[in-house]
């Protein structure tokens, strides 16, 4: 029953969160000394504004923004760290203020540019000291380590000291440290921030794996888009404190027009040809790419525009990197 | 409540078995720290005897109470090593300030509970609380006090209020860096450093004002002097001579000061809450 109810509950609900901080600003004049001592001037940020949003048990979305959109305030909020200005906010049914200590026991949180692991210590004394710390049974803790311990590649780090290792090892060990206790939902802060592709790609695949095989719902938050749509199903957009977008990647996309990119191998010393309703990006070595609206022009006449030139050795159709949609879409949200 | 105390209890467990994988992480590197520490504790208790033989009846005690009044400061620093040195523990103001706390609040256990004991180091944080016993052993003979249970009992339990009121007067001062986290975040050091320096200052002859003030809102006199010459009253003449109320006095004063911090701590965090750690606080931008 209890299960039931739990699989019924929305992994977190936010209703009409908004949260707001004071600044302090100073002129940096000499004449503003008294007046910034005995009257400071203080300004309000809106670092979230009225957000209502709901992700579901097993989702694994992405919550992404421009830097200070407010990411990092939601994903402490959600974690019991910092209260809201206003309206509410659920954990697992839970309040993260006042059940704080049953919602950890649940949860697992990663600020992306913080370790948890003990730095003067061998990773595996960092992974006792949570067994103890979150009171893990010894069955549930032995199976969670040999899962993390094989899926994450650590037989070789767990007996080495925190601060020897690299970052990408380091983050593996954290990812693995957040998981002993078999969160239910799990929150991660640029998990991805500074990796080598490699490493990356290690990380992403064990999250997409543990989100599918455990059915783990993740909430992860990063600059990189690409990481993001390789990693997610659901992308929540966050600007200037509200939400921009919520949907999937290629929703996303078609946001901002759906845009495709070509890329056009023309026998060599052939300038670059001249196409209706295409856009030319860049020409080089006889490869000339172009961009096109997918919902201006199909692609059916593209190709058939294309065809016309006995010039063209290779064609190749790509979505638009979605980096590059972000990008404008960040763009139009600045001139609005 | 019985949970919360198991958890201290688990907690403490843990914290000794890394402080003493710590200790022993390297051959090198053990022998390297006590070596260091016996030199250390050895200067400081030579240092200490030194200055007790040119303070005869300094401020109305003599040699040997003023060495056992020593050696009671030394046994309080002993007690704060050990409890509170690891992790920052004891220093607060550079866990708040530095926005630490985070770590701790995504912890599933009371915030109080992991703050009491992250900073048990009873292997390497022990060194001084065994110079501080023996010199304060020592100097009980060389007064004259009788050593049985009750005094015994009476010396740990002052120890112990000596070492909390020291603790809570660093997390008064410490609640300071919620709300300036970058200009407070050295400030329980400044206020250590405060005791270290004038708590083995006899008081004995000093202006009552500065006493009054030493016994109260800024309690250097009650971390060493004052218990001193009621632990020497209770070992020479017997536990019955010390009158009702001032034996009474260190841990009342304590209790206010615990409860102070609670009120205090509640508030600041109540604002970190609110704010978070610096990035949006003024002053508090790193």
């Amino acid at each position: 029953m209890n299960d039931m109810a739990r699989q019924d509950t929305p992994a977190l609900v936010l209703d009409k969160v908004t949260k707001e901080y004071s600044q302090w600003q100073r002129s940096g004049e000499t004449k503003d000394i008294i007046r910034n001592l005995l009257r400071p001037e203080k300004r309000v940020v809106t670092a979230l504004d009225q957000v209502s949003l709901v992700i579901n048990s097993g989702e694994f979305v992405a919550y992404a923004g421009a830097n200070g959109a407010g990411k990092s305030t939601t994903i402490k909020i959600l974690s019991g760290i910092l209260t809201p200005t206003k309206g509410g906010v659920t954990v697992l049914g839970l309040n993260p203020l006042k059940d704080r200590i049953p919602l950890m026991h649940r949860v697992g949180v990663l600020f992306g540019q913080r370790t948890e692991l003990w730095w003067d210590h061998p990773v595996i004394t960092s992974f006792q000291w949570k067994k103890d710390v979150w009171n893990i049974p010894d069955q549930v803790y032995e199976k969670n380590l040999q899962m993390v311990t094989e899926l994450l590649d650590l037989p070789d780090i767990l007996k080495t000291f925190a601060r020897e290792l690299s970052l990408g090892q380091r983050m593996r060990a954290d990812i693995a440290m957040l998981l002993l206790h078999g969160p239910e939902l799990i929150f991660l802060d640029e998990p991805t921030l500074g990796l080598d592709v490699l490493a990356k790609q290690q990380m992403i695949g064990f999250l997409k794996k543990l989100n599918k095989e455990y059915g783990t719902t993740v909430v992860v938050t990063s600059h990189d888009m690409d990481d993001l749509e390789e990693m997610a199903q659901r992308v929540v957009f966050i600007n200037k404190g509200k939400i921009a977008f919520d949907g999937d990647f290629d929703s996303l996309r078609s946001v901002m027009g759906g845009f495709y990119r070509i890329l056009v191998t023309t026998q060599p010393g052939v300038p670059a040809l001249s196409l209706p309703e295409m856009k030319l990006l860049h020409s080089e070595n006889d490869v000339h790419e172009y961009e096109f609206d997918r919902t201006k022009v199909p692609i059916h006449e593209v190709l058939g525009n294309l065809s016309n030139y006995s010039q063209i050795l290779d064609l190749e159709i790509k979505k638009a990197p979605i980096e590059d949609v972000v990008a404008s879409l960040y763009l139009s949200w600045k001139e609005n | 409540m019985v949970d919360n105390l198991k958890t201290v209890f688990r907690l403490y467990r843990r914290y000794a078995v890394m402080d003493l994988l710590w200790l022993l992480r390297d051959t090198r590197y053990f022998f390297i720290q006590v070596l260091s520490d016996g030199i250390s504790g050895g200067c400081t208790v030579a240092g200490v005897y030194l200055l007790s033989l040119n303070f005869d009846h300094f401020a109305g005690m003599k040699q040997s109470e003023i060495l056992f009044m020593m050696g009671y400061a030394l046994f309080v620093d002993g007690i704060f090593n050990l409890f509170f040195i690891g992790n920052n523990s004891g220093f607060i103001s550079r866990i708040v300030g530095r926005g630490q706390l985070d770590h701790l609040i995504i912890q599933p256990v009371p915030l109080w509970a992991e703050l009491l004991a992250q900073g048990f180091s009873p292997f390497s944080g022990s060194p001084l609380f065994l110079f501080g016993t023996g010199l304060a052993i020592y100097g009980a003979i060389k007064a004259g006090i009788i050593i049985n249970a009750v005094w015994l009992s009476i010396f740990l339990f002052y120890g112990i209020c000596s070492c909390l009121l020291i603790m809570s007067f660093l997390y008064i001062i410490s609640c300071m860096a919620f709300y300036a986290p970058a200009a407070a975040e050295e400030i329980s050091m400044v206020g250590r450093d405060l005791f270290s320096t004038l708590k083995t200052y006899p008081l004995g002859s000093m202006n009552p004002v500065v006493k009054r003030l030493f016994l109260t809102v800024l309690p250097i006199g009650l971390s060493a002097w004052f218990p001193s010459l009621l632990l020497l009253k209770a070992g020479t003449e017997g536990i019955t001579a010390l009158a009702f109320l001032p034996s009474l006095y260190l841990p009342g004063v304590t209790l206010v000061f615990m409860l102070t911090v609670l009120l205090l701590f509640k508030k600041g965090m109540k604002h970190y809450e609110r704010y978070g750690s610096p990035r949006y606080t003024g002053f508090g931008f790193r």
